[in-house]
């Protein structure tokens, strides 16, 4: 009895733990194709119904293109809306979509064995340098002189900003080549929950000592149920408006002599662009230090999805996040919750233009890019694949779907109305900025002693718990990264001198 | 004419044994003889990214070891910190949990009441997926949708709960880690022990009963003794905690915060994962572990063996 009591005890175990799993039989749907908008999309154009596949009638006789990309963030639809576009105008071709949220990480153990290689792999920011060191990369110089436009038009590197013309370059045997395509340009600021926000008329805040009168107000408002913050601690909190702080404070001048590298002196405090990096960190502890508490409880603790899964549930008014947000959690988000950006607000030692109004700067994280192996089979048609996705309609068609834009200059107001609030929120933070990324090839950059924050790659939890609990303060730590410049300047430069014997 | 068939079946005799020995050889000298000689090879070079080459350090040969010792004799060392903690979980296996899995085996031994439910529960974690225990663990500590949190406060101990999270400070993600190793330790250390008290002879036990030996007395005077290869072979394989722990605090800490809780295979992984000049220093540190840790094997052999010497019965 009792041995039939334990065996009971063991099938009910056994069955919860399977309960988990989905059995599937035949190919799995893919929920994003239930989402595509017909009217972008050719009715002569046939996509599988686990969306992997797409074609124009058939596939018979047709070169395949097999494109990888990671599947998370924006998601799949603006891949398979343009892979739609592309295979109606281009019918020699099919398009097999593959893709993996662990695609980025993975990718370098299949660039190096070349074996099953894809045409194109959009990846989400990484260490391409890598990549095109080894001689994996196909040269796409052939992309960027091409015109998607006509011929009276732009090529695609004449499309791009400046600053994401510098970013396509890497190099391989000491020379430069145009190796990585960047396919989106993500535009950061701080989430905030509208539906909530015009219940309890809270305002937007305009400046950072607005902000903390709003987070006061929120906690007042809410009997503190609400925080006025959640953030993912775990991932580096996506505190992206300390560097639009810093751009603020220094100008976009001072950051790019920042990234010159071409003293320690760079890193001290009692100067730009150092000091402008101090008054960033001082008004992030104005928010989220030790003495204040706007923060939702276990902040620290969350990664990037419990920390936007408790800003969705209402448990805090506004995340530090990016335009990615709305793609990444469409399918979590509660019925009538209405989702926005805010930019980041202005610091007390903003710059100001000549008509007093501020200078306004939006930052964008590391880029994603879309590289084709060297080894591709179908390079020929992975690089029209890229051309043909610079074309301005399609360039729209992306901002449609993933909701951010990508880094060309091109004019989204044919489809604006069609864009969603969110979307439209995270576009007037780009409207009339002067954008700034991290990119830079100095010696120090590349061979990893420095970069944004000197060493370390999260610098916010020591700031946030305060010298009382073995933290730091914000002139401490920019002292700190000074002092440890000047005692390892001479020896990186030895080092760097070495590897180029 | 028969010394020709001889000779014949000896050549075909040959030729089997060739061809079936063949496979293995290759297999060796690809996986194992070009592998391992290519990475001490790697740990006298340094990558040379204007030429994408790996070159010799001709006038300094021993450079990538001497940058290794530097690092780990650097104050805010990663690697000296990596080395901490890895001992620290090495010997949280081998004075917590092996001691705790001998007691509680013995429990099972004597067939307490309970002790097949208690032997499902201990062996549950075993055959569970790595990942899928951690978010578990990692959502019963979640502040807001964990059930830790509320138990605590129910019981007037909210105080103990880390302002930040349970992850948030070095403290707590030890804590945190400790828990788990706990938690999912025993099942292995429970066989392997169970199994080796099943094998101590009854008749022994039972002349010492008659004797007057009490409980714990049984269990450090007969068993501890009689199991002594097991618990000298369990503590030889726990060794191998501190090169090549990596995945539960991967997953739950990721390290953090700040490194505090990252362990020396994690430091590896790192350098792998940057590649280029970071290939050879991960070499390096592979090389400088066999140095170090092959000597330390060979002694912590003879002194377990001498401890815990293994009986025939």
């Amino acid at each position: 009895m009792f041995k039939k009591a334990i065996s009971l005890i063991m099938l009910v175990l056994v069955i919860a733990m399977l309960a988990g799993c989905r059995i599937q039989f035949g190919d799995d749907e893919d929920e994003d194709t239930k989402t595509i908008a017909s009217q972008d999309i050719d009715e002569e154009v046939v996509i599988s119904p686990n969306g992997k596949e797409i074609y124009m009638s058939s596939k018979e006789g047709k070169k395949r293109l097999k494109i990888s990309y990671a599947n998370c963030g924006y998601g799949s639809t603006w891949l398979q809306v343009l892979s739609a576009n592309f295979v109606k105008e281009n019918p020699e071709y099919w398009i097999y979509l593959d893709g993996d949220p662990g695609l980025t990480e993975s990718v370098s153990t299949k660039l190096d064995t070349g074996i099953n290689l894809s045409d194109v792999y959009f990846l989400l920011a990484s260490n391409s340098l890598n990549y095109s060191r080894s001689g994996w990369l196909e040269d796409l110089a052939d992309v960027y002189n091409a015109k998607p436009d006509g011929e009276d038009g732009l090529t695609v590197y004449e499309k791009m900003p400046e600053k994401w013309q510098y970013h396509c370059w890497e190099p391989y045997l000491g020379e430069l080549h145009q190796y990585v395509y960047p396919w989106a340009r993500s535009l950061t600021g701080i989430a905030y929950n509208k539906t909530m926000f015009d219940k309890y008329g809270w305002q937007i805040p305009k400046t950072v000592n607005e902000l903390i009168a709003l987070c006061d107000q929120i906690k007042a408002d809410t009997d503190n149920k609400i925080a006025p913050f959640v953030y993912p601690g775990q991932v580096g909190g996506y505190f992206y408006m300390v560097y639009t702080w810093w751009l603020q404070s220094t100008g976009y001048d001072g950051v790019e002599e920042y990234f010159n590298f071409e003293s320690p002196e760079v890193f001290n405090p009692d100067k730009q662009p150092e000091k402008g990096k101090l008054e960033a960190l001082e008004a992030f502890v104005k928010l989220f230090g030790p003495d204040v508490d706007y923060s939702l409880e276990g902040s620290m603790s969350k990664n990037h999805i419990e920390a936007q899964i408790a800003f969705l549930r209402g448990e805090a008014a506004m995340i530090p996040n990016a335009s990615w947000l709305e793609s990444e959690m469409v399918n979590d988000m509660p019925e009538g919750f209405e989702l926005r950006l805010m930019e980041a607000p202005y610091i007390d030692t903003a710059r100001k233009n000549p008509d007093g109004t501020y200078e306004k700067y939006s930052f964008g994280c590391s880029p994603d890019y879309a590289i084709i192996p060297s080894g591709a089979p179908e390079k020929e048609g992975a690089k029209k694949f890229l051309i043909f996705i610079s074309r301005d309609d399609m360039l729209r068609l992306f901002t449609k779907y993933a909701g951010t834009l990508r880094p060309f200059n091109y004019d989204i107001t044919p489809i604006y109305d069609e864009l969603t609030e969110f979307t439209k929120s995270c576009i007037d933070i780009a409207k009339d900025s002067t954008f700034w990324l991290e990119t830079c090839r100095n010696d120090y950059y590349t061979h990893g002693y420095v970069q944004i924050f000197l060493n370390t790659t999260n610098p916010f939890p020591p700031l946030i718990f305060g010298p009382r609990s073995k933290g730091t303060t914000p002139i401490q730590f920019c002292l700190s990264e000074y002092q440890y410049a000047l005692d390892n300047w001479d020896r990186w430069t030895q080092e760097i001198a070495r590897s180029k014997e | 004419m028969n010394k020709r068939r001889l000779s014949k079946k000896k050549i075909g005799e040959i030729i089997f044994v060739i061809s079936l020995l063949l496979i293995p050889i290759i297999h060796f000298c690809v996986f194992n003889l070009y592998v391992n000689v290519s990475a001490i090879a790697l740990t006298f070079k340094t990558y040379k990214a204007n030429i994408n080459r790996y070159v010799w350090n001709s006038g300094d040969i021993f450079l990538n070891y001497r940058e290794m010792f530097r690092r780990f004799a650097e104050s805010d060392s990663g690697l000296a910190l990596s080395c901490r903690n890895s001992l620290i979980f090495t010997l949280l296996n081998d004075l917590v949990l092996l001691p705790l899995s001998v007691i509680l085996s013995y429990f099972l031994h004597k067939k307490i009441p309970g002790r097949l439910f208690f032997r499902v529960i201990f062996q549950l974690p075993s055959i569970i997926s790595v990942v899928v225990l951690v978010m578990v663990f990692r959502f019963m500590f979640d502040s807001t949708i964990g059930i830790v949190n509320p138990l605590l406060k129910a019981m007037n101990l909210g105080k103990i709960i880390p302002p930040y999270g349970w992850l948030s400070t070095e403290k707590s993600a030890w804590f945190l880690m400790i828990l788990y190793c706990i938690w999912v330790g025993f099942g292995g250390n429970v066989l392997l022990v169970s199994g080796a008290m099943a094998r101590v002879p009854n008749d022994l036990v039972e002349s010492a009963k008659m004797d007057g030996i009490g409980f714990w007395q049984e269990l450090i005077y007969i068993d501890i003794p009689l199991i002594g290869g097991t618990i000298s072979t369990m503590l030889l394989l726990s060794v191998q905690v501190f090169f090549s722990y990596f995945l539960p605090v991967q997953l739950l800490t990721n390290g953090g915060p700040n490194g505090a809780t990252q362990t020396l295979a994690m430091y590896s992984v790192k350098f792998i994962k940057g590649g280029g000049s970071d290939l050879t220093m991960a070499a390096t540190l592979g090389m400088i572990i066999t140095l170090i840790g092959t000597p330390l094997i060979i002694g912590f052999r003879r002194l377990f063996d001498k401890l815990f010497p293994s009986y025939e019965f």
